[in-house]
């Protein structure tokens, strides 16, 4: 027997008896459908059922105010979609001026008071060494004094603990009093220096 | 000045390669009108209200034209809109939990309805009851048979392409869309519009139809 002339079985049947009763089936899968059910009348029956109450159904359209209530839709989709689409060139803008004012903020906060002294003027081992002879902790004025040594590029000298220093400092009024207290200092130590 | 050229893009590739490589919005366009009425049931049907489905479809165009470029056409362009408009309606309602909460009466609350020009105020009025009706009743079903059932009565999809979009077997549809035509069949021939649906049938079926085999 031929594929096409074999009759369906009864759970064949039920799974095609929709798409048959609805017209959904290729022509000769329907053939082979009609000649299926002269055996099974109660299937017969239902799908000629199903084709009735279905076409009624069609009838009362129970979709179709889904076709009119988005039959606008692309009108609203294109017009936000061109929004967007607008919006987009933006966003590099929108993205990059938070950071632009980050970084303004970082730079202003985090940079130092004061610009530092050319570092190249200076040998580059001569710091370290002379740091490395500072003693750990030093008064003020023997601090500056020994700034001023390593300023002038005078070998520091070794003094006794607790030794008193040859000036007294002035008090600070005026306003050339450091240039002063230094050139003080450094009469004291027989350095000759000038004032700028 | 010459009136705009109409775009009849025939296929669905024709349709992506003019997005890509043309005038994207012509085709943009036609990519609507095309998938809009699809879109916007399959998301009504997850949502239930007009105004959640129009947003929702709205969503699902945006973001198709987003990706649209990297589309691989492994499925169907339809296939695709499918599964992006269940994504887009579920995550509204996991934001919403608007349904879990209703009783089905409400599920499919009565909207206006856009006014049908040929129609009645009065047969405007029953049909709308009517579609509540239906709604309500497809929203009984479970939800395999209420999906397969809309895309193969209505949507008129073949097995293969529905199988691709809820990932199951095609015999499990076939089993699925024949459930969902007998209960919905039973359903309005035994409710409250049984008069309308048994009044159509061939007299021999009406008789029997109260101990009907369905």
């Amino acid at each position: 027997m031929e594929q096409s002339e074999r009759t369906y079985s009864r759970a064949e049947l039920e799974q095609l008896l929709a798409d048959y009763a609805f017209g959904q089936l290729p022509p000769e899968e329907a053939q082979r459908v009609e000649r299926s059910l002269k055996l099974y009348p109660d299937l017969a029956a239902e799908a000629e059922l199903l084709r009735h109450v279905f076409a009624r159904l069609d009838e009362l359209e129970p979709m179709r105010s889904l076709e009119q209530r988005s039959r606008n839709l692309s009108v609203h989709v294109l017009q936000r979609w061109q929004r967007e689409g607008a919006r987009q060139h933006w966003r590099w803008v929108r993205l990059l001026l938070p950071a632009a004012g980050l970084g303004l903020l970082l730079w202003l906060g985090l940079r130092p008071p004061h610009p530092e002294p050319p570092l190249h003027h200076l040998p580059p081992s001569e710091p370290v060494q002379q740091a490395e002879l500072l003693p750990e902790t030093l008064p003020f004025s023997e601090g500056l004094l020994t700034f001023a040594q390593w300023s002038a590029g005078i070998p520091p000298v070794a003094r006794p603990p607790g030794t008193a220093l040859p000036v007294t400092l002035p008090a600070a009024s005026a306003a050339d009093s450091l240039w002063q207290t230094l050139l003080l200092e450094l009469e004291a130590l027989n350095v000759e220096a000038a004032a700028p | 000045m010459p009136a705009p050229q109409a775009l009849s893009l025939a296929s669905d590739e024709e349709l992506i390669e003019e997005f890509r490589n043309g005038d994207r919005e012509r085709a943009a366009a036609q990519f609507v009108r095309r998938y809009q009425r699809f879109v916007y049931s399959v998301a009504y049907r997850y949502l239930g209200r007009h105004e959640d489905a129009q947003d929702a479809a709205q969503e699902v165009f945006l973001r198709a034209f987003e990706h649209l470029h990297r589309f691989q056409q492994r499925s169907t362009l339809r296939t695709w809109l499918y599964r992006i408009t269940v994504r887009v309606a579920l995550s509204m309602l996991r934001q919403r939990r608007r349904l879990q909460w209703m009783p089905l009466s409400q599920a499919f609350p009565e909207e206006e309805e856009p006014v049908a020009q040929t129609l009645t105020p009065e047969q405007v009025h029953e049909r709308q009851e009517f579609e509540q009706y239906f709604l309500r009743l497809l929203s009984t079903l479970p939800e395999k048979q209420r999906e397969t059932f809309v895309l193969r009565y209505f949507e008129g999809l073949s097995y293969e392409e529905i199988s691709q979009m809820l990932g199951t077997s095609i015999g499990g549809l076939k089993a699925n869309y024949f459930l969902a035509v007998r209960k919905i069949a039973a359903a309005l021939l035994n409710g409250p519009y049984a008069e309308e649906f048994r009044r159509r049938l061939p007299q021999h079926r009406s008789n029997g139809a109260e101990r009907t085999d369905i």
